[in-house]
């Protein structure tokens, strides 16, 4: 057999000497021998195939996923308005459905439950499917706040039945009723339900408000999951994605960055945040969410809000007391978790801290009360809870 | 006339106040400073809320448990059904 050189082969080929010995070596020419230390190959031999060439079915793009659009799912939410504009915009809306939703959110969200069930209570059983996933939720929420907790189970498991007995078909509608899902499960502190695509499948299809608030709902998750450092990366990523600020999602997503660096002990960043989501809320009054989060934001609203904003503090305290009262109603028995429910929520915010390891002066710096006041506090916990060791707090608190 | 409970620590008689608290119904202890106006055992060991922060000659009582208030100290003992009790280290002992 007639042979011929590397340096020929790669002249004859077209291609480096280098190649040619790489060929040779991974044994992709047929009949090349070693000859010292390079290589001799038949005259005769092909030169093989790119392999990248061979492939039958070249990369293909994945399908682009485009947001669906539903104007019926949480619009106020959905909704880049400017602060202290909402009512405005809600006024400017075409009557209907659409803008009974809107207000309704609305009146969750300035802590006005009862008229959020009110307007909500109609379309439970409408034939818009977007319409309707939204009057759950806030329907849902507004009840605990109201004490209505059969009527807050309802909600919560007609959601939980559609999402089990949705088809392939309803692929659109999936991704809002995935949303609604995590949210009426994630902010109980429940278990995901079953069912439950990976978040990525549908967060895609979501439009960007609504996006932005189930990343908020994902980073609570994710906190719940004690991840602090991840939880604060998804926040501050969907805060810097955002293009025009969404008050309501963005609110939320403040909130769960206090929750975090209150976690990590960072106080001044959990400040910033805290400040943050206060200027957003308080030009439409949008307090919910802070008397819904005073238990996880860690004496942060007495640090901040109480001595600027008394009046505020006050109305934001009763929220808590209603929405926890209804929140623990169904958190507690469904988990096993007893989480206190007959303490002030002075008590609670100091007992949190206590129960994550400050001292009873860190808490009196935060709180800007004496440390008297401070053992004070944590002392009416203990007994109100039963307990003689202050380690113990941490089966009564939201950790 | 003042509800109180009385307390009989290692020697040392505590009268504490109690007030009611209308939310769950039950008398709270209202306990005095005792850091501001310190009460000693006859032995002369501190009485001290559990709760106190932790001290510097403080050391753990459970290797599983950080050290952050009286109560989790191994010098520390607690009189039942309070949130009373003892330091026992002798450099706090009062000679």
């Amino acid at each position: 057999m007639e042979y011929i050189t590397v340096r020929n082969a790669a002249k004859k080929w077209n291609i480096s000497e280098r190649l040619v010995q790489k060929y040779c070596a991974a044994g992709r020419i047929e009949g090349a021998k070693k000859f010292g230390s390079s290589w001799v190959i038949p005259a005769g031999a092909v030169k093989p195939k790119d392999p990248r060439k061979d492939q039958k079915h070249p990369a293909v793009r994945r399908e682009k996923r485009q947001p669906v659009s539903y104007p019926g799912l949480m619009p106020l939410m959905n909704t880049a308005f400017e602060p202290g504009k909402c009512t405005e915009f809600i006024h400017d809306m075409a009557d209907g459905p659409q803008k009974q939703i809107a207000l309704a959110e609305y009146y969750y969200f300035s802590g006005q439950p009862e008229k959020a069930v009110h307007e909500t209570e109609l379309f439970l059983t409408g034939a818009d499917r977007d319409i309707q996933l939204s009057a759950y939720l806030i329907y849902a929420y507004a009840n605990l706040s109201v004490g209505k907790i059969q009527r807050a189970r309802y909600a919560l498991t007609a959601v939980r039945e559609m999402l089990a007995t949705s088809t392939e078909n309803q692929s659109e509608m999936r991704a809002a009723l995935s949303f609604i899902s995590l949210a009426a499960a994630v902010l109980l502190h429940l278990p995901l339900p079953e069912g439950l695509p990976p978040m990525q499948e549908f967060l895609p299809m979501l439009p960007m408000g609504i996006r932005m608030f189930a990343l908020y709902v994902n980073a609570h998750y994710t906190y719940l999951q004690k991840d602090y450092q991840k939880s604060l990366g998804i926040v501050e990523a969907t805060l810097g994605m955002q293009t025009e600020e969404y008050p309501i999602p963005s609110i939320y997503l403040h909130l769960v960055a206090v929750m975090d660096y209150m976690s990590l002990k960072q106080i001044d960043k959990a400040r910033q945040h805290l400040l943050a989501a206060w200027e957003l809320a308080r030009p439409d009054d949008l307090i919910e969410g802070f008397g819904e989060h005073h238990g996880l934001l860690g004496g942060m609203l007495e640090a901040v809000i109480k001595p600027e904003y008394p009046e505020d503090f006050k109305r934001i305290i009763a929220i808590t007391y209603r929405f926890s009262a209804g929140w623990r109603r169904i958190h507690n028995p469904d988990t096993g978790h007893d989480v206190a429910d007959n303490l002030t929520t002075t008590e609670f915010a100091a007992s949190m801290l206590a129960a994550r390891g400050w001292t009873n002066k860190e808490i009196s710096s935060h709180m800007n009360i004496s440390v008297n006041t401070v053992k004070y506090h944590i002392t009416n916990a203990m007994q109100k809870l039963n307990i003689g060791s202050r380690q113990d707090l941490k089966k009564y608190m939201l950790l | 006339m003042e509800k109180t409970k009385k307390y009989n620590v290692e020697g040392a008689l505590l009268t504490i106040p109690l007030r009611y608290d209308e939310k769950s119904g039950k008398y709270m202890e209202v306990y005095p400073d005792f850091i501001n106006n310190p009460v000693y055992t006859p032995e002369g060991h501190q009485i001290i809320l559990t709760l106190e922060d932790a001290c510097a000659f403080g050391e753990q009582k459970d290797t599983a448990e950080p050290l952050v208030d009286c109560g989790s100290c191994r010098f520390y003992r607690q009189a039942p059904n309070t949130l009373i009790g003892v330091c026992g280290h002798e450099k706090k002992q009062k000679i």
